[in-house]
């Protein structure tokens, strides 16, 4: 495994056990305000200060690192599994479903994401339910028209050809033989996918468009603490860089499996693999 | 610690330095930075705001609220309050060369009349005759008393315009006024510019264009007055209280305050339980610590409460309400009772959390009450969607900013406890409280045949709503301003509008 992997992996497991666990080692809860400490600076009783309202920052971004994380992974996995079933239905069937359903994706992709999702918050009102809702709504196309351009290419190849002449049906063709085939491309998008969705809900909570606003979230932390940046720099100090380095540990982990499955040829790069599919029809054509 | 700040400079004077354009003030133009443009577009009644000193109005609100001589330099009013008779200011020229006189002055209120939309106050809904008795009198006879018309003459949208301005459909074209600066232009996002008028029947203007330079974010607007871009921040926004400390060492910078006329309250949803209860409100209102509020989350941006309305206004004020709560053992039990429901929703408009310190208030609140038993859930809306929540009473607490614009309580009234709402608007009031002893008391002010009598039912009124509570005063505004060191003539009246033809420089600068 590349190093880089190793030292993001590294980084995005201490993350998930920050989400996991963090909020039990936080020295305060997380709402505990004090009136007698409003906007103090970093100190041994607050290692990252306190807000507003005299709240500890670094128990804050402890319990707002299981909410952005658990949302943003919540986001990630409804797209992927929407794209896994409605890109590798289109894939592997054709036909009027994938001319449908592309045509569906070509108009979503067309509407920028983000700001739908800003509208649609804006409308509805924020929230955890909506903030996951809306992002899913917006984030599988992509995700989806990826997986159906790789399934499309791969049942051209021999295997699965020789799988339908023994009798395999659709279901078994597909999801036992097709998808495992491009589950490890998919890997380094979901990666990337889920660095976006945490850009989207710190970006959304910021504009306050986000998860309620007494809960303790990464982005509302900066929401709040907009007024006071220039006075009390340690309220945007500090998410801030808890948020540059879970995204450079999913950088470093997505660029390192990508490395690591070129380098094993597990990843199946379209061109080859329409080359090959070629090669075979071809070569039957002459038998 | 240096080090954050120093960092956090750095940045916001590069991002400073890239948002601006440079374009230094001259001793000949003034650079204003204000956070939103100043062009109302023509479906306002007035298209600029009264801040851009190009119109003027019969009356002028002073700093207590009470009208003094505008355009109008006298006026009388008959016993029965119907009969009004004012007497123009001579040698008043618009920017156009029109004149000043009583038909002029005619037209402006027909054009009122005769478009009801544009008549914000429904001041003139019952004027039968507007007479020119001669060139500078003016007789005005109503179906019913208006004892307050010189406070409603001073209001920031009953500005005068040269009758060339406005079309058939009473829409100004261009704002043709007769203030100190002549519109020039707007740009979208950029600026609103205007120049002065050679003309001008007061003091002459020092300055030959001033452009209100918008920039949204209050930090970029710092730096820009550092950085000598800009010679002044002024208008809604001005320097925001948390941004104080960046100025306060600057030699070469002036901050000022100003106590301005806007309140902010907390509205209660009388329509919805629990404070459908007047006693549920009652025991919320006796709990509120404003004092404590404004201490640890305005940060000088506001004063506590003691009345509906601003301390300027004196004539309403009576110290209604205490700053310190008052938490006895029926407020108690009724709290617990509150505490056992479901969490309160405290709903906020996005664009008021992003002008004034809402989200921090509520914030408070909620922790301030949990502490009481009492769960508060902090929703927040696009401005759009909250007003329609409001409307449709999805709430059950709201934060509410509201201005004085006549320097009397009609438009709190009509927002936030009249049955009707706002006639001209058709938007019905806020709170959803109907009471037919306040409609009759308002309706009473409304009609009253002199001003005894007016204030005597608006000061019932004011008692009822203070018992009653479907909405409670938190603060009122105190607004901050800064100005480069060598301006003068600098004062800012409580509704943010300077006089900007008595702005200048105390010595020539290149």
């Amino acid at each position: 495994m590349p190093r880089i992997a190793c030292i993001g992996g590294t980084i995005v497991i201490l993350f998930l056990l920050l989400g996991l666990t963090g909020e039990a080692f936080a020295p305060y809860p997380p709402a505990l305000s004090d009136y007698g400490n409003i906007l103090a600076p970093p100190s041994p009783g607050h290692w990252m200060g306190t807000d507003h309202l005299g709240r500890d920052l670094f128990s804050r971004l402890m319990a707002g690192t299981r909410t952005t994380l658990g949302l943003a992974l919540l986001v990630a996995a409804i797209d992927t599994f929407l794209a896994l079933v409605i890109g590798a239905l289109c894939g592997y069937l054709g036909g009027w479903l994938d001319r449908a359903m592309m045509r569906l994706i070509d108009a979503l992709l067309a509407l920028p994401g983000f700001l739908l999702a800003i509208c649609l918050l804006g409308i509805f009102g924020g929230g955890a339910l909506q903030l996951v809702l809306f992002l899913a709504l917006t984030g599988w196309a992509q995700l989806s028209r990826i997986v159906r351009n790789e399934i499309s290419a791969v049942k051209h190849l021999d295997f699965i050809t020789v799988n339908t002449a023994f009798g395999y049906s659709v279901a078994r063709n597909l999801f036992m033989h097709a998808l495992p085939a491009v589950i490890p491309s998919l890997l380094v998008l979901m990666l990337n996918t889920i660095v976006g969705n945490v850009f989207a809900i710190v970006s959304l909570s910021f504009l306050g468009l986000g998860v309620s606003p007494q809960t303790p979230e990464w982005g509302m932390v900066l929401f709040d603490a907009r007024s006071f940046f220039l006075n009390s720099p340690w309220l945007f100090v500090f998410p801030c860089a808890l948020i540059a380095a879970f995204t450079l540990g999913l950088h470093l982990l997505a660029d390192g499996i990508r490395e690591f499955l070129d380098r094993k040829r597990f990843l199946f790069p379209i061109e080859e693999v329409r080359m090959l599919a070629s090669t075979a029809s071809s070569c039957g054509s002459d038998t | 610690m240096i080090f954050f700040r120093l960092a956090v400079i750095l940045i916001t004077a590069l991002f400073a330095a890239t948002a601006c354009s440079p374009s230094p003030a001259t001793s000949n133009k003034l650079v204003i930075g204000i956070g939103s443009t100043l062009n109302l577009g023509n479906n306002n009644p007035v298209f600029i705001q009264r801040n851009a000193n190009v119109w003027e109005t019969l009356t002028e609100l002073d700093d207590t609220l009470t009208p003094r001589p505008g355009l109008a330099q006298s006026w009388e009013v008959s016993s029965d309050g119907r009969q009004w008779t004012f007497h123009l200011k001579r040698g008043v020229t618009f920017h156009n060369g029109d004149r000043l006189n009583s038909r002029l002055v005619t037209a402006n209120l027909l054009r009122m009349k005769n478009h009801p939309e544009l008549d914000y106050y429904s001041t003139f809904s019952s004027l039968v005759s507007a007479v020119p008795k001669d060139e500078w009198t003016i007789h005005l006879e109503f179906s019913s008393p208006v004892v307050d018309l010189p406070n409603r003459l001073g209001h920031y949208f009953a500005g005068v315009f040269s009758p060339r301005a406005f079309g058939p459909d009473g829409k100004l074209d261009r704002p043709i006024g007769s203030g100190p600066y002549i519109y020039s232009q707007s740009r979208i996002g950029q600026y609103d510019r205007v120049t002065a008028f050679a003309q001008y029947h007061g003091v002459k203007p020092h300055f030959g264009e001033i452009e209100f330079k918008i920039i949204g974010d209050p930090a970029v607007r710092i730096m820009s007055l550092l950085r000598g871009d800009i010679d002044m921040i002024a208008h809604h926004g001005g320097v925001p209280p948390s941004y104080l400390d960046m100025l306060k060492d600057r030699r070469d910078i002036v901050v000022a305050a100003q106590d301005v006329a806007i309140t902010h309250y907390l509205l209660f949803n009388c329509a919805r339980h629990p404070f459908s209860d007047p006693a549920s409100r009652d025991a919320f209102s006796r709990a509120l610590d404003r004092h404590e509020l404004a201490r640890l989350i305005l940060h000088g941006s506001g004063i506590a409460a003691r009345d509906f309305l601003v301390e300027t206004a004196v004539r309403w004020n009576r110290n209604r309400f205490s700053l310190l709560p008052e938490t006895d053992e029926p407020v108690k039990r009724q709290l617990a009772a509150l505490g056992k429901g479901n969490a309160l929703t405290l709903l906020l408009s996005q664009g008021d959390a992003s002008s004034w310190s809402y989200r921090h208030t509520a914030d408070y609140l909620s922790d301030y009450f949990a502490k009481l038993g009492v769960s508060i859930r902090i929703e927040m809306l696009e401005s759009g969607a909250w007003q329609k929540a409001t409307q449709a009473g999805d709430f059950d607490l709201t934060l509410y900013p509201l201005s004085l614009p006549t320097g009397i309580p009609d438009l709190l009234v009509r927002r936030l406890a009249y049955s009707k709402g706002m006639q001209v608007r058709s938007i019905g009031n806020t709170t959803h409280y109907a009471s037919a002893p306040l409609d009759a008391l308002f309706e009473k002010a409304l009609n009253a045949p002199n001003v005894s009598a007016h204030d005597q039912a608006y000061h019932s009124l004011l008692d009822l709503l203070a018992e009653e509570k479907p909405f409670v005063p938190l603060y009122h505004e105190r607004y901050y301003y800064a100005y480069r060191q060598g301006l003068t003539g600098i004062h800012i009246d409580p509704f943010l509008k300077m006089d900007l033809g008595a702005i200048r420089f105390a010595g020539e600068r290149e």
